[in-house]
């Protein structure tokens, strides 16, 4: 596993690559289509990725990729790297952005709860460094102390964009007995991310 | 941890919107504790970073070869110079959102219709007669994932701003403040911005000289009274570009 194998080479290369995002992020800010260019070789893919995972539809990720790239080039201004990873703030607006054309379509072609439906695809990249791979291992540690219900719940918010009220409905329970499931799981995570 | 002892159902709350589990009064709430509560706000950050470990699973792939041009074409990035054709562009590109601006951008022309007479900040009456083609440009700022805040809509031909409020909650203690950020150089201030009728501003030439289509309009949160230093002090929470309409 990359946790287990990490060196201090692969923790400067992975502060290397964020640095370099991070001077890519300014120079969108200030315009630059060679900056726009080089955020684009560096995270299409693992994005286009995202979209797909949660899209499952090759021309809807493609139509919701340059939709997320549109929005990186209006927003890179409000990247503030003091208080984001310049990932997670990508890999945020791509989650949004698929999630948005997901509840445009209306339709949900296939719900589930199931938490192992879900499960890991395991290829960290080139853009997921060794230190996102260890947050990764550590947030699934603690996902897996969580009950089926609770885990299988937060991963369908996750990637299929699911309210309270629509998980409820997935899941068959009431609103009440689905709200207090997820607090309950989300509770227990943030302690064990905490420990 | 950032968990700098804030209230455990706030940090409840900032999970469930960052996970977008939330809909209704309870999603308006908690967007608007993000942009007026700095503690609420980094309790929304450290969720995204917690919960964004569940991506790094996600395999990468490759997109089409062509994806590039795409991306390229809809912001007309390749002919800088030929505005018209980039606006068109970029227009065609949000026409999901083309049927609401356009929406507001025809009340904003009726308001701005009956407030040409106006001058400083006033507030502007309904809508009640049409206006010849001007030189207008209109941006609608948002967050990321949210309604807009506010819509701004300039008129060049004689150097003034509208200014429409939206889905803005007044919170004790603080204020939101508009800002135009230029291609180089520091934010400026376009003054705060405060629930209500919508109000129009008549700009200085230097700051009139900065609003043009492809602009970008920004809005912080501000301690009460607004920034005291001239630039943005508290956190971005909304952009927007303007384009022509």
């Amino acid at each position: 596993m990359a946790g287990a194998t990490s060196t201090n080479a692969d923790r400067a290369s992975g502060d290397a690559d964020r640095q370099a995002l991070v001077r890519a992020l300014a120079g969108v800010a200030e315009g630059s289509e060679v900056a726009l260019r080089d955020v684009y070789s560096r995270t299409a893919a693992k994005l286009y990725g995202i979209c797909l995972r949660i899209l499952s539809d090759r021309q809807e990720a493609e139509d919701a990729l340059q939709d997320i790239f549109v929005t990186i080039w209006k927003r890179a201004g409000t990247f503030d790297a003091e208080r984001a990873s310049p990932v997670t703030w990508l890999a945020t607006i791509a989650r949004n952005r698929s999630i948005d054309r997901l509840r445009a379509r209306g339709v949900r072609p296939f719900v589930t709860l199931d938490a192992a439906a879900d499960v890991a695809d395991t290829r960290p990249d080139v853009v997921a460094n060794i230190e996102a791979a260890q947050d990764r291992d550590r947030l699934m540690e603690c996902l897996d102390t969580l009950e089926a219900r609770q885990a299988g719940a937060i991963r369908a918010a996750f990637f299929q964009g699911l309210t309270y009220s629509e998980l409820a409905d997935a899941g068959a329970v009431p609103l009440g007995t689905m709200k207090s499931w997820v607090r309950r799981g989300l509770l227990r995570l943030k302690a064990c991310l905490g420990e | 941890m950032t968990d700098s002892g804030i209230d455990p159902d706030d940090g409840l709350l900032a999970a469930e919107l960052v996970l977008r589990l939330l809909e209704g009064d309870a999603l308006h709430d908690a967007r608007r504790r993000e942009v007026a509560e700095p503690a609420f706000a980094a309790e929304v950050a450290a969720w995204h970073e917690r919960l964004a470990a569940l991506l790094a699973d996600v395999a990468p792939i490759e997109p089409d070869a062509a994806m590039w041009g795409r991306v390229s074409a809809a912001l007309a990035l390749r002919d800088p110079r030929n505005n018209v054709v980039e606006l068109k562009r970029k227009v065609r590109f949000w026409r999901a959102s083309a049927a609401a601006l356009t929406a507001i951008a025809a009340s904003l022309l009726l308001g701005l219709g009956l407030g040409m007479g106006l001058r400083g900040t006033e507030s502007i009456q309904p809508p009640a007669t049409t206006v010849g083609p001007r030189q207008m440009l209109i941006a609608a700022i948002d967050g990321e994932g949210t309604p807009p805040l506010a819509v701004v809509s300039v008129d060049r031909t004689d150097k003034s701003l509208i200014v429409t409020p939206a889905a803005l909650t007044p919170v004790a203690g603080h204020d939101h403040e508009l800002w135009i950020v230029p291609v180089a150089g520091d934010p400026r201030s376009l003054g705060l911005l405060r629930p209500g009728p919508a109000r129009r501003i008549v700009l200085a030439d230097d700051l009139a000289g900065l609003l043009a289509g492809g602009s970008t309009l920004a809005v912080s949160a501000e301690d009460e009274g607004g920034s005291r230093t001239g630039l943005p002090q508290g956190p971005i929470v909304a952009t927007g570009t303007l384009r022509p309409v």
